[in-house]
């Protein structure tokens, strides 16, 4: 019976922490589309101007 | 060093530590006499509380920097403390409650530590909702401030809630002791430097990521 809380409270911790950090890579994926988007629309600002 | 080398290095001894706390935790701690297998969840939960600690300790700074310099940065580390603190602090709740099932027989009871700690997790969870709210960029910034700076007052006051107050969540480190025997301390040292580098290398990614929207925000959407 403890042992079953023990196992779920680390399996807690360890969802808990892995789905924060795969929440910050999934951010970082979004930032690097957001910052590609922005050096495309700078160079058609280049070329056209 | 860039703050994502920096938080690689961190992220990379952390990875190194983490294992060999769990292995400690598992092969080399004794087996509490009275609880049992289940007190081996309190190596990762004190290093949780004491990380949240740590996060709300530096949010606290950061609203003092930012409201005397005003500048990004701060806001930036603000952001990132209070979102690790209140990850770490849900954490530290559901552990508690997972192992004050089998030693209270309940999930969970209005002590005070815990109740306190339920009060720090409210203040923070609605500092980021207030952060979410907020479309102005200053405001926005000054309201976290001040709520990181006065929701501080709350982290002495779980400390000290189970030496001031009758409560049965036991208290570990005293002033002229600490209640453990020579491996358990051991261990609990360990995940406490594992979970700290972590912390640090979750921290520092959390900044620079910070940071990095903020710069193509501004970029995307220029002020005039």
């Amino acid at each position: 019976m403890k042992d079953t809380f023990l196992i779920i409270a680390y399996m807690a911790i360890w969802l808990g922490l892995s789905g924060y950090i795969a929440t910050l890579a999934h951010r970082q994926k979004k930032l690097s589309l957001r910052i590609e988007l922005l050096s495309k629309r700078l160079n058609t600002e280049k070329e056209s101007s | 060093m860039t703050l994502t080398n920096r938080s690689s290095l961190f992220a990379g001894a952390a990875a190194l530590l983490m294992p060999v706390a769990i292995g400690m935790i598992f092969f080399y701690a004794p087996l509490e006499k009275t609880m049992g297998s289940v007190q081996k969840i309190f190596y990762f939960h004190l290093p949780l509380a004491f990380s949240a600690f740590l996060s709300f300790f530096v949010a606290f700074v950061a609203g003092i920097m930012y409201l005397r310099t005003r500048r990004q940065v701060w806001d930036a580390r603000l952001a990132a403390s209070v979102e690790i603190g209140v990850v770490f602090t849900t954490l530290v709740l559901i552990t508690g409650s997972l192992w004050g099932k089998p030693i209270w027989n309940t999930y969970w009871t209005w002590d005070p530590r815990l109740t306190t700690s339920l009060i720090l997790w409210f203040i923070y969870a609605s500092c980021l909702i207030l952060r979410s709210a907020v479309e102005e960029e200053g405001k926005r910034a000054t309201y976290c401030a001040v709520m990181a700076i006065v929701g501080f007052v709350d982290v002495p006051i779980v400390f000290f809630s189970a030496r001031l107050w009758r409560s049965i969540h036991p208290v570990v480190i005293r002033s002229d002791s600490v209640g453990l025997e020579s491996s358990m301390l051991i261990t609990l040292l360990v995940s406490m430097l594992a979970m700290l580098a972590f912390w640090i290398g979750l921290y520092k990614f959390r900044v620079s990521l910070q940071l990095q929207e903020a710069a193509a925000n501004e970029l995307l959407n220029p002020k005039d």
